[in-house]
């Protein structure tokens, strides 16, 4: 068995991928005769809108999403069949509506803790099993609904009054294929992000269209397109560490100009070639954007004569925790023994030495060198991996003062994001000690982590 | 037998426009309908009507004894529309389009047949039996429409209803889509109505003729029409039917 397949999460992602790809061109071929392919793009901006009003509502973002997404579907249809708007003067009002109310709605949100890179660009190698249930149960709907359907959906898209003179519920079934697209879109943004879902939903179809020679013929060329095509990027995207989400879709528009209509043209020559050049330097590419993503807090400690240390703790996202996990649990028990531990700090920690540990530390305003961190602990909470130490502070007797704290790779690479009460304090009560991130006046981003204490 | 089709003095406007005025009259069974009239007249607007896709401003319309936009036995009737091109990028079979035709037979729930045989015998009856898995776009605009013809007779409809067929098809062509309508209704006691500017021909194929120019300004036996010298009220102007025996004039 190859080795990326080992891991969990890479499984998830290929279970998840692969569903995404069989549903999102089964609308899509009913979508894009009829000149709809821009409406996942739309529903995905007003899912985006979702996103964030789950935030703010304190539901989950899948839901709000899922909620908000149908609403804008139901939406666009009835101004479709009323004639109000043509087709894509419409998509184009939800499109910016949808996208100019996830802005607003993130912007008022700044205390919550949007990933909204992940949001725009998918974050596929995060799956958890509890995505993989919903991405699973919507993708049967949606799979069930059409492969009921198929026979009415096909006549409605050769032509609509035909459908109609046939005894098809033209405006019923309509609204039906708006509301699949719109579980399409929820499926398919978990996976490529929201600004890429149109191009699951068009690419294989128009690949599809171009290779076979019946509908039906189209249908399965494309969801067999879309599926090399995941499955390829995703792997693409492990072994040279791309952004998982773009890397398919840019397979998928690679083989599309290998196959597609528009391969006798030498633009789409030069840009298959492009996009695989691009694939190819992906690797010398790979720092511009974090790949690691950690949530920390930390807890100053206080003894007799004053602050004495500076405890981390660090969780790690679920991708890193699974592949450290899976490589240094060697005994496989869901715990980290003293063998396993020294082995990761030998082979793993102490390697970050270079980076100070990314740790900064100032003692009533003086940086104090971050060497020989003390007490490491490697944690396995329910599948994500905890490092906790402790960066000592030189010993001296100090009455009064501030401790400030900063964690951040300035390379980028890693991601950290300070969580819950963020700083804390421990010790004797000989000390009086307020904790709290310091945030920057206007833009209220946290500056520093600070603790003043007086001696009572 | 109850009337196919009865139109009580229906009226449809656009935005304000009369399309149809006052329109009556009725289909009956085993009728071989022809309605002509200038561009503009609401040919296509009537059609519209009689098959629901449009509900009229004003007066009642019956198919089958049903108002249209709440008939639902839509296996009775068979539409050809106009000239409906196909997208050719778009790949689907003949027999493809043919079984949509069958749509409105199938249970909403669980396979069913495809209805192969029907539409092999629907294919069989416009001589495209051997295109059965040919790509519609590419077929030429006769052998197109003669899939839509197909297509509307795999329900084994009890009227057909046609917007200008032959369109577009070159005469050969024509003729002998005549001699299959002519059979249908003839043999097979299908209802037809058709929409065509082909004069001389209707003339001569149909039983009944409306001419049409927003209101019905003749409907009766096809011989009657000829010696009253109505196309000169229908088109305003003094009209040469031409067919394609030998043509013969009107005054």
């Amino acid at each position: 068995m190859p080795e990326l397949l080992s891991y969990g999460f890479m499984q998830r992602a290929l279970i998840a991928g692969v569903i995404t790809a069989l549903i999102c061109p089964a609308i899509g071929i009913f979508l894009v005769p009829r000149r709809l392919s821009l409406i996942a793009d739309t529903l995905a901006h007003v899912a985006l809108a979702g996103v964030a009003l789950g935030l703010v509502a304190g539901v989950s973002p899948v839901v709000g999403a899922l909620v908000v997404t149908a609403a804008g579907a139901v939406g666009i249809e009835r101004l479709r069949t009323r004639g109000a708007l043509t087709g894509d003067a419409s998509l184009a009002i939800f499109l910016s509506g949808g996208l100019a109310f996830a802005v607003v709605l993130i912007g008022l949100g700044r205390g919550f803790n949007v990933d909204l890179f992940a949001v725009l660009f998918g974050s596929i190698l995060t799956v958890t099993v509890t995505d993989l249930w919903m991405i699973g149960g919507l993708g049967v709907v949606v799979g069930v609904a059409i492969g009921l359907l198929y026979p009415r959906l096909l006549a409605i898209t050769l032509n609509e009054d035909l459908a109609r003179t046939s005894g098809v519920p033209v405006a019923a079934l309509n609204l039906v294929i708006t509301v699949l697209t719109a579980l399409t879109t929820v499926i398919a943004m978990r996976m490529v992000g929201v600004l890429l879902v149109s191009a699951m939903i068009v690419i294989p179809t128009l690949a599809g269209f171009a290779l076979a020679r019946s509908f039906r013929g189209a249908l399965f060329t494309a969801m067999g397109l879309a599926v090399v095509s995941m499955v390829t990027g995703l792997v693409l995207a492990y072994y040279l560490r791309l952004a998982a989400g773009a890397s398919v879709v840019l397979t998928a528009l690679v083989l599309f100009a290998l196959t597609g209509p528009v391969r006798r043209f030498r633009v789409a020559r030069v840009a298959a070639a492009t996009a695989l050049v691009v694939l190819a330097l992906g690797a010398t590419r790979a720092g511009a954007h974090p790949h690691a993503w950690i949530d920390y807090t930390v807890t100053v400690r206080f003894g007799a004569d004053g602050p004495e240390g500076v405890r981390v703790d660090w969780a790690f996202d679920e991708m890193l925790s699974e592949l450290i996990i899976q490589k240094y649990d060697s005994d496989r028990d869901g715990k980290f023994s003293a063998r396993e531990t020294r082995a990761l700090e030998q082979d793993h920690f102490s390697r970050l030495k270079d980076f100070n540990w990314f740790v900064e530390v100032k003692v009533d305003g003086t940086a104090i060198p971050v060497k020989d961190p003390k007490d490491f602990e490697a944690q396995n909470v329910k599948g994500q991996l905890h490092y906790l130490f402790i960066v000592p502070i030189p010993r001296a007797t100090r009455r009064e003062g501030t401790v400030e704290v900063n964690v951040v790779d300035a390379t980028f690479y890693t991601a950290f994001t300070a969580i819950g009460p963020m700083i804390t304090a421990e010790g004797p009560p000989s000390y009086r000690i307020e904790c709290a991130p310091v945030r920057e006046a206007k833009t209220k981003l946290v500056e520093t982590l600070r603790c003043s204490y007086r001696r009572r | 037998m109850s009337d196919v089709v009865v139109l009580d003095h229906a009226s449809m406007e656009f935005g304000g426009a009369r399309v149809l005025e006052d329109v009556t009259f009725t289909i009956e069974p085993g009728d071989f309908v022809g309605i002509i009239g200038p561009n503009g007249s609401g040919k296509t607007t009537l059609l519209r009507l009689i098959l629901g896709l449009l509900a009229p401003s004003a007066g009642s319309i019956r198919v089958f004894g049903v108002a249209p936009t709440a008939f639902r036995d839509w296996r009775r009737i068979g539409y050809v529309p106009q000239r409906t091109s196909f997208d050719a990028a778009l790949p689907v079979r003949v027999d493809e389009v043919v079984t949509t035709g069958l749509v409105a037979s199938r249970r909403w729930f669980g396979s069913g047949s495809s209805g192969r045989d029907v539409v092999s015998d629907a294919l069989g009856l416009v001589g495209m039996t051997e295109r059965a898995g040919d790509r519609v776009g590419a077929l030429s605009a006769g052998q197109q429409q003669r899939v839509l013809i197909a297509r509307a007779l795999v329900s084994n409809p009890e009227l057909l209803i046609l917007d200008e067929p032959t369109g577009g098809i070159d005469p050969e062509t024509q003729s002998s889509f005549y001699a299959l309508l002519h059979h249908l209704n003839r043999e097979r006691g299908v209802t037809l109505v058709l929409v065509s500017h082909d004069i001389g021909v209707v003339a001569r194929e149909v039983t009944k003729l409306a001419c049409l120019n927003r209101r019905v300004i003749f409907c009766g036996r096809p011989q009657d029409y000829f010696t009253n010298d109505p196309l000169t009220a229908l088109y305003g102007t003094t009209v040469r039917v031409v067919g394609h025996e030998p043509p013969c004039a009107h005054a």
